[in-house]
């Protein structure tokens, strides 16, 4: 218990634990948009391909989650751009980028010369080693996302619902699409830090999956989810500390024993109230 | 003399070289009430997506009467059922104040858009589930609650895309008894593939067939469809006599 409490003084922890929030609310919003809209494999597309990114930041030297970003960004519009012009299957689309993101990786770190030891902590995140900066760059993302959220929740709402109705009505449809999907590469990309790049789109669909048991209100759903995802990530922490485990695969073990939890005291529930 | 309201003047529309409508026209008259069939694929959702301008015609043009408000356009839009997500998770209230979009003046407050969403539900007798998630109410209460966010917007015109399908039949009774109310403040353009509602509640047919051909009147025979090369497959209800096998009058 003495160890428990004394985790908390310290520097490395404090900003994990900022991270975890950051990350959990991030995620809870977005993931809550892409589930609702099912376009999750859109965002396992652009989490893949952003390690393209990476490999090029690692080759060039520059930092990695700059790279990341830009290689989400442009595959997040590649597979928009495909599917709305080039006249191919949504689905095909979105492997196309995938694995040519992948592919791209793979050549870079190939070409760095030398040993590239962080590259573990980009596939499987690693929360416990956040900077200050990337906590900065992590709270204005979040900033502008409650921001966007807030002030058009409406419209996002309408046009995730009924895309066409919402066209119809004058709203800027293509602006929006392009800018969520702006910002969910974005949140994606920041959340590479505390989960890893194979793990995030979990934490953009588990935690919802258990809010969706719960409540099939979009608003609700939304804070629900921040709810799941941070005791998810802040229990996954503390397991990733104390077992030494990478906290990426700890957060996403939580989230998911929590859902089959709820899923099943909601079926016990269930059947009591027919009977 | 009378305006329309509405002035489909010679659309034609492609999508990829493949031609969906041609040289199509149609007035659209206050409290007209319209029925629209056709063959699948013969460009019914086209021209209503025309119209409501989600897509742009290649040729021709859609006109709006000068009195009208310009701003948006004046449609209230009942969707197919079927087309609808019905796992999203939105409420029957937000469905109905999702319709506040299309109107010309927005509600001075959220509150004044949510009371007049709630006193719509009230109307078709569904507020009691305005908190209810859509996917958990049957096809017929989906209906009445798409109706309500098509009527939130005030519409001079109400577009229903089949609306007899998937409903249950008690409703479908009450459905077409409020549109004819509805008749007395708007005209209405009904997509259908039953004859029956067709000919029991329109005054007008529009057949659409890459080509539209107007039907002054709600009586058509099958001569008339295929003058208009118009094959259209119909819903008939069991042996009930239909007019449609019958007479043949107001040819043109």
């Amino acid at each position: 218990m003495d160890e428990f409490l004394r985790l908390f003084t310290y520097g490395f922890f404090q900003k994990a634990l900022l991270a975890a929030l950051f990350t959990s609310i991030s995620a809870g919003i977005t993931g809550t948009y892409i589930v609702s809209r099912r376009i999750v494999f859109i965002g396992g597309g652009i989490t893949h391909a952003s390690f393209g990114g990476i490999g090029l930041a690692f080759l060039l030297g520059f930092n990695p989650l700059l790279g990341a970003a830009l290689f989400a960004v442009l595959t997040a519009y590649g597979i928009q751009f495909f599917s709305d012009r080039v006249h191919i299957r949504e689905d095909s689309s979105i492997a196309i980028w995938w694995s040519l993101g992948m592919a791209l990786g793979v050549i870079f770190v190939f070409l760095t010369p030398g040993y590239t030891p962080n590259l573990m902590s980009y596939l499987f995140g690693n929360i416990l080693t956040v900077r200050t900066s990337e906590l900065w760059a992590m709270l204005l993302l979040l900033i502008l996302l409650c921001a966007f959220f807030a002030r058009w929740y409406r419209e996002i709402l309408y046009i995730a619902f009924d895309e066409e109705f919402a066209r119809a009505s004058g709203i800027p449809v293509r602006f929006f699409n392009y800018s969520l999907m702006t910002l969910i590469a974005l949140v994606m990309v920041m959340n590479i830090r505390a989960v890893g790049i194979i793990l995030i789109l979990s934490l953009m669909t588990v935690p919802q999956a258990t809010a969706n048991l719960f409540t099939r209100d979009f608003r609700i759903m939304m804070l629900l989810s921040v709810v799941f995802a941070f005791c998810g990530t802040f229990t996954g922490l503390i397991l990733s500390y104390f077992l030494n485990i990478p906290s990426g695969a700890a957060i996403i073990f939580t989230l998911i024993l929590a859902f089959a939890l709820f899923k099943l005291l909601k079926r016990e529930k269930w059947s009591h109230a027919r009977r | 003399m009378e305006k329309p309201i509405v002035h489909i003047n010679h659309v034609t529309f492609a999508w990829d070289q493949e031609p969906v409508l041609e040289e199509v026209d149609l007035k659209i008259f206050d409290r007209d009430f319209i029925g629209m069939i056709g063959p699948n694929g013969g460009g019914k959702s086209t021209l209503i997506k025309i119209i409501m301008g989600i897509i742009t015609p290649d040729k021709g043009k859609i006109y709006f009467r000068e009195d009208l408000p310009r701003l948006k356009r004046p449609i209230g839009y009942l969707p197919q059922v079927k087309n609808i997500d019905r796992q999203f998770p939105i409420t029957v209230e937000d469905v109905v104040r999702s319709g506040a979009l299309m109107r010309q003046i927005p509600f001075a407050t959220a509150a004044h858009e949510k009371a007049r969403a709630l006193e719509l539900l009230e109307e078709m007798g569904m507020v009691a589930f305005h908190r209810k998630a859509i996917g958990e109410l049957s096809g017929g209460q989906m209906q009445r609650v798409f109706l309500c966010r098509a009527l939130i917007s005030d519409p001079r015109l109400l577009i229903l895309d089949e609306p007899d399908t998937f409903v249950d039949n008690r409703f479908e009774g009450e459905l077409f008894e409020k549109l004819q109310e509805l008749n007395q403040k708007m005209a209405i353009l009904l997509v259908s593939h039953d004859m029956g509602t067709i000919t029991s509640s329109v005054r007008t047919i529009a057949c659409v067939n890459r080509r539209l051909h107007y039907h002054a009147s709600p009586d058509i025979t099958t001569d008339d469809l295929k003058t208009y090369n118009c094959p259209i497959e119909l819903i008939t209800h069991g042996e009930i006599p239909h007019r449609v096998l019958q007479k043949h009058h107001h040819h043109g």
